[in-house]
């Protein structure tokens, strides 16, 4: 097994015990960042500058009703959870090249705190709503 | 949540995957416009001293250094506001704006442009800024983009003042209407915590005559924290400072310095980088700590 594979499969196993990876995020502090950082573009409730974050949780990268994403996140194929929201707000154009947004938490403690915040605030709408994962 | 963690990272494959392709795009032909790199420095408050930040003395050469050894060397750096922390003694405080002009002449780019807070500014209406530092408002070009500089601090009202206001209509007015634009400021424009001083009385003014421009962003200062908001299309972004963080707006009763951490020094301090992209105005943002982590 090559490096690369190992550290696949430990992204697989990291994301596998979502309760261990996200105990250090305090969503209450999460919240405070969000309207901060990010409600100049986002929102719960509505598309704005930037997609809705309503019902993020679970939700296929690119697929908010009425939003016109970039292609790149329409062809990503990224599901948004803990893992994939923690890496893109690292530097998303990293993580998607080709993307639009040009905003990043580079603080690991902040990040954490503002995906505690979305797994909470974002959470998908019912349980049907969580897609399964096609194609894979 | 499982299928959906686990979703996350088989999709980590196609992001690298992604990464590929950008390479190749880029070693084809690479973009037709000019885009550009400026930093953004805010509220060194030099002369400041307390518990708030017991390294005041190394944080700003700490952030030169940073600076210094950035991988994408940005073609100017402007500094929006409180290069000084106040002083009512008017000789203290052309000392403390000498030693800042002495400690940023260390920046290995020599194209840097200041700005007054209400710190270096508010008591002399920016009679000793002048001095050290030139004009209080002014504009400059640079790869096509529009850059004004708005002082809404040497009033100690916190007003842009109607004369200024006049000055920033006809300037704008010599430009196209879709040129891109960027404003460097120290207070936020709009409301943001007026209690708190975090506000332009007269800023609602100044948004009205930029407002029929569509390429506008606006960078400013003074809150001491990151903060993004837009007023219509036009988004304003405000920068971490490099003495300390004050709290979220208006998160608790009044306006004091988060405490500082012994056990994470400069926590909540830094500076920015921004890629300028002219022909979309865009402005990539990248948040960069006192020290390289």
């Amino acid at each position: 097994m090559n490096t690369f594979h190992a550290y696949l499969l430990a992204v697989a196993a990291m994301a596998a015990s979502p309760l261990l990876a996200h105990a250090d995020g305090d969503p209450a502090v999460g919240k405070g960042l969000y309207a901060a950082r990010c409600a100049a573009c986002h929102s719960l409730e509505y598309n704005g500058v930037g997609p809705t974050h309503k019902g993020l949780i679970g939700r296929h990268a690119g697929t908010a009703q009425g939003y016109s994403y970039s292609e790149a996140l329409k062809h990503s194929n990224v599901v948004w959870g803990e893992e994939t929201l923690s890496r893109w707000l690292t530097e998303p154009e990293k993580f998607i090249p080709g993307q639009k947004m040009f905003i990043s938490i580079p603080d690991a403690r902040e990040r954490a705190d503002i995906v505690a915040y979305l797994l909470q605030a974002a959470r998908p709408q019912t349980a049907a709503a969580i897609p399964t994962n096609p194609g894979q | 949540m499982k299928l959906a963690a686990l979703g996350g990272g088989a999709v980590y494959f196609a992001g690298l995957a992604g990464c590929a392709s950008a390479d190749a795009k880029t070693m084809a032909g690479g973009p037709a416009y000019d885009d550009f790199y400026f930093v953004q420095l805010s509220d060194t408050h030099w002369g400041f001293s307390g518990a708030p930040n017991p390294d005041a003395k190394n944080t700003l050469r700490k952030a030169i250094a940073t600076v210094n050894a950035l991988e994408k060397q940005p073609e100017f750096i402007v500094f929006t506001g409180d290069l000084t922390h106040t002083t009512d003694d008017p000789g203290e405080r052309r000392r403390r704006m000498k030693e800042f002009k002495e400690i940023v002449a260390d920046l290995k780019v020599k194209q840097v442009r200041f700005m007054p807070g209400e710190h270096d500014a508010s008591l002399d209406r920016g009679a000793a800024f002048k001095e050290f530092f030139g004009d209080t408002n002014y504009s400059f070009d640079h790869k096509g983009v529009h850059f004004i500089v708005v002082d809404n601090v040497s009033d100690p009202g916190a007003r842009i003042g109607d004369e200024q206001l006049a000055w920033m209509k006809a300037d704008l007015a010599k430009r196209p209407k879709d040129s891109p634009i960027v404003v460097l400021t120290h207070r936020p424009l709009f409301d943001l915590v007026p209690k708190w001083d975090w506000a332009t009385r007269d800023g609602a003014q100044a948004i009205d005559i930029l407002m029929p421009y569509p390429k506008v962003t606006v960078f400013y200062g003074h809150i001491h924290q990151e903060h993004h908001h837009m007023t219509g299309h036009i988004a304003h972004h405000s920068a971490k400072s490099l003495i300390f963080p004050l709290p979220a707006p208006g998160s608790q009763p009044n306006r004091t310095p988060l405490p500082w951490d012994p056990s994470q020094p400069n926590r909540g301090l830094g500076f920015r980088e921004v890629e300028a992209e002219p022909d979309v105005a865009q402005y990539k943002i990248q948040e960069y700590g006192v020290t390289k982590a």
